[in-house]
């Protein structure tokens, strides 16, 4: 379990410490499956997980390490909580009310410090604008700037985002050292051009909206004689500067970006099925979720 | 598959860019004289002059094969003048040789002037060792031969009229001897000769044209003239390298006895006629011993055998030199192989395991393209794990390895990467097999423990420009996820970054250790600028490398790539071609 030292812990979350203590929830918990959850570990007996029902986040918080041992016990539906935690849960028998898959949804969407500041996001837009943001949608994004807030169209193509490096700059010290070092062998071969071959690697990984550089100094481009049908978030990049609202919607879209995607019903089966790809169902082979009460 | 042996690298050529080399390197005439010669040799107890001039020209085109795993069979088209100034026959005195010789070099390594160098060695060679085909202009000697050596034998003579007892007896050969008297007015007018067997022995029957002078006939007691024929035969001896017809021994046999032809009639014409041939025995011993050398083919070939044996046994010629450049860290001894039926050259270095008595070849990875890098499965694994180590220091440790992103955070205790084959996990392409475990921390719930698995794809591209050739490793592959669906997919921004690394270090490993050169790195850039093999080949070619591409095996990567090759300097037929060959000066 992570270790939230420095956060007040949310009157919401899972009673982890009382869980791990052996504390009992078994007021806030529908009795029966409960029971029946705790007399029947993975292994031994299926569970008879169709009683199991949540009906509000206390008794999800109560019910956590039965829910974990539940989806242990079913290694094909926990690789799907990564895309749905949701329909995860419930096609593992697990009945959740509308507050409960809000708050599971919500929480794991962000981190809190993400989700505070998207909201805070959200609302000025939503106030500036008089509508819900949308800037993850090419052709809502290019009516809300050249339309809407009459900004002049920019000069993009060809302009590359600055982005911030996916990975800690001491890593990457240390792993050019790992390069042989540079030699001149053949000096004397005098009709030799400059150099016959250069070797290089992209950028690994390729650049991620996730990671536009919002903080980096960009020269402002030139006006574009007619503004795009469709803006994506890389030439959204260069109005930045242009518009506090344009900034704010390059902000939140890559906040959005940063979120887990969470998967539509529809989507969650083609991917179940493997009609669908989806690197979570295709990389993870197991998923253990911890049982603090079978541990101790 | 077999990429390197029990060694960490290998480099393979195809035996097209073998024979390109060959030819370049060839028309470096210091390296690999053209003229041998002028040698001297005695056949026969006769005194040659010898030159010999090795051939590569379109028409007559010097050419290479792999003979077996350790040799290259050498195929050099030459002329052989050999000149003498007293043959007899003097259309002899100079003969032109042609053949095609076969020579088999030794593809092996050796240290020189402190460079370990693998090369071609013809130490050891023995005439047995030496082909030779189409051998052509062994002269057979025949009838026009010995005529042609008679006539010369004649003229050598120091007096064409011999007398004895008061007879002189004129022996012609046509006007060759304008001086005699009367002038030769006899049937046949020239020497006439051929060749004849005689109770299985070889002849040779020669009719001379004779004037027979008698001033005084006993009883008769007149003068007696006449124009005539003297025929005689000898014995032709040959041996191997000779021919022989020792003009002073007649044969003992009756039949083969010297006669003489008188045209004048005379009552004593059958006495006259003997007496005349007795006595013109002597005046035969005059053309003495005549001896050509003649070789049979058969014996033509030896010789040359062990003359091209006695020239190219101490020679050998360095042709690989992968130079370190970092004296800390030697290369091993390059070895060589040829796979024969693929008609590739394959260079292994840096014997991993085991001693030369170890040493096989590997197979072909070149697939039938100009030039292929690889480095194996263990030397790569061990880049992997200085990869992980710089990269996820923490990894195997029970604390595991913390990794922050903004999206989220997770503890990554396992990571293992190892090659596979095609066909592997369901997968047609060569891949990069990765495993772990990892614990994601999730807000307000307890971390599950993920162990994943799933392939890698390496992807490399060659790009031209003015500047010359690059190849760019682009980002590996996964299939066909996008990552920037969601954050979910930082997942992979952990995992695939460490593809790139390895991609990166072992090719710029592989060409280190190969020879090519790490010039400096490309600013701004995770490369440098290359030369994937060593861009020269023993001070002959320059060779311009580039590679094309990464494949991945279960027993290594390899880097195909292409070859461009041009010679260093000129040679006389480049500057005749180019019509500037020096000229004498006015």
């Amino acid at each position: 379990m992570t270790q939230k030292k420095h956060k007040p812990r949310s009157a919401t979350a899972p009673a982890k410490a009382k869980t791990k203590s052996g504390q009992s929830p078994s007021k806030a918990v529908d009795s029966e499956p409960a029971r029946t959850a705790k007399a029947n570990p993975p292994g031994r007996k299926k569970p008879n997980d169709r009683d199991l029902e949540i009906k509000d986040e206390k008794t999800l918080s109560a019910l956590g390490p039965q829910l974990n041992r539940l989806l242990n016990a079913r290694p094909e539906i926990a690789a799907m909580l990564f895309v749905n935690p949701v329909l995860a849960m419930k096609e593992a028998g697990v009945k959740l009310s509308r507050p409960v898959t809000h708050h599971i949804l919500s929480r794991l969407r962000h981190r809190p410090a993400m989700r505070e500041r998207r909201e805070k996001l959200e609302a000025r837009l939503r106030k500036a604008l008089g509508e819900v943001p949308r800037p993850n949608n090419p052709v809502w994004l290019s009516q809300t700037l050249f339309e809407k807030l009459q900004l002049p169209p920019l000069e993009t193509r060809n302009l590359t985002p600055r982005y911030k490096p996916a990975h800690e700059a001491d890593a990457e010290k240390r792993l050019q050292a790992l390069r042989p070092r540079r030699t001149h062998r053949y000096p004397r071969l005098s009709s030799r051009p400059q150099h016959t071959g250069q070797l290089s690697m992209q950028a690994v990984p390729p650049p991620s909206a996730r990671r536009l550089d919002l903080a980096a100094d960009i020269p402002r481009p030139g006006p574009a004689r007619h503004p795009p049908k469709r803006l994506s978030l890389e030439a959204l990049y260069f109005y930045k500067d242009s518009d506090p609202i344009a900034r704010d919607l390059l902000e939140l879209a890559i906040i959005q970006r940063r979120g887990l995607r969470l998967h539509s019903r529809y989507s969650y089966r083609l991917i179940k099925e493997g009609k669908r790809r989806n690197v979570f169902r295709r990389w993870f082979r197991k998923v253990t979720l911890p049982e603090p009460e079978s541990k101790e | 598959m077999n990429l390197t042996s029990n060694f960490d690298f290998c480099v393979e050529l195809g035996i097209d860019s073998v024979k390109e080399i060959f030819h370049l390197a060839f028309k470096s005439e210091d390296r690999y004289p053209h003229n041998v010669g002028p040698l001297t040799r005695t056949f026969s107890g006769r005194e040659f002059t010898i030159n010999v001039r090795v051939l590569d020209d379109e028409d007559k085109p010097a050419d290479l094969s792999f003979q077996d795993e350790n040799h290259i069979l050498f195929s050099f088209p030459f002329e052989l003048q050999a000149q003498t100034a007293d043959a007899p026959d003097p259309a002899l005195s100079e003969i032109l040789l042609e053949a095609q010789a076969a020579i088999p070099a030794l593809l092996t390594a050796w240290d020189e002037d402190g460079n370990e160098v693998l090369g071609l060695s013809f130490f050891g060679t023995t005439s047995a060792d030496v082909g030779i085909t189409g051998l052509s202009g062994v002269p057979v000697v025949g009838v026009e031969q010995f005529r042609n050596a008679v006539h010369s034998a004649y003229e050598a003579m120091p007096v064409h009229s011999f007398s004895s007892g008061g007879n002189t007896i004129n022996l012609y050969d046509g006007d060759r001897d304008a001086t005699l008297e009367p002038p030769n007015a006899a049937s046949p007018y020239e020497i006439e000769v051929a060749l004849e067997t005689h109770a299985g022995d070889e002849y040779l029957k020669v009719t001379a044209p004779i004037h027979v002078l008698i001033p005084v006939l006993p009883v008769f007691n007149s003068e007696y003239s006449s124009f005539g024929r003297l025929i005689f035969y000898r014995k032709v001896e040959r041996t191997d390298s000779s021919i022989t017809v020792d003009m002073t021994a007649e044969p003992a046999s009756a039949d083969l006895a010297t006669t003489v032809e008188l045209d004048t009639a005379h009552p004593a014409l059958s006495q006259i006629q003997s007496q005349i041939a007795a006595q013109a025995i002597g005046m035969i011993s005059a053309f003495g011993v005549i001896t050509e050398p003649a070789f049979t083919e058969t014996a033509a070939r030896q010789l040359l055998q062990d003359e091209i044996a006695a020239y190219i046994n101490t020679r050998r010629y360095p042709v690989y030199s992968p130079k370190s450049g970092d004296e800390d860290e030697p290369l091993s001894t390059p070895v060589g192989f040829l796979l024969v039926d693929d008609g590739v050259l394959a260079i292994l270095l840096n014997r991993r395991s085991g001693t030369a008595a170890n040493d096989s070849a590997p197979d072909n990875f070149l697939a039938g393209r100009e030039l292929a890098l690889a480095v194996g499965a263990a030397k790569v694994q061990e880049e992997i794990q200085a990869v992980i180590a710089e990269k996820f220091p923490g990894v195997g440790s029970d604390d595991g390895e913390l990794i922050e992103t903004p999206e989220g955070d997770a503890v990554l205790y396992e990571l293992n990467v190892s090659l596979a084959d095609p066909d592997e996990h369901g997968e047609s392409e060569g891949h990069l097999w990765i495993t772990g475990k990892t614990k994601v921390k999730i807000d307000c719930w307890w971390d599950p423990t993920v162990e994943f698995e799933g392939p890698v794809f390496m992807r490399a591209h060659r790009e031209d420009s003015d500047e010359g050739c690059k190849l760019i490793i682009d980002a590996p592959e996964v299939g066909d996820f996008d990552f920037d669906q969601s954050c979910c997919d930082v997942f992979l921004e952990i995992i695939i970054p460490i593809a790139g690394w390895i991609a990166l270090i072992v090719i710029e490993i592989t060409i280190d250790k190969v020879g090519g050169e790490v010039a400096e790195d490309i600013a701004n850039e995770q490369g440098a600028i290359i030369e994937p093999i060593p861009p020269v080949v023993n001070g002959i070619a320059e060779v311009t490398s580039c590679l094309t591409g990464i494949e991945v095996f279960r027993a290594g990567f390899v880097f195909p790539g292409e070859l461009s090759i041009r010679r260093l300097s000129r040679s006389a037929e480049d500057l005749r071609e180019m019509r500037r060959m020096p000229r004498p000066d006015p």
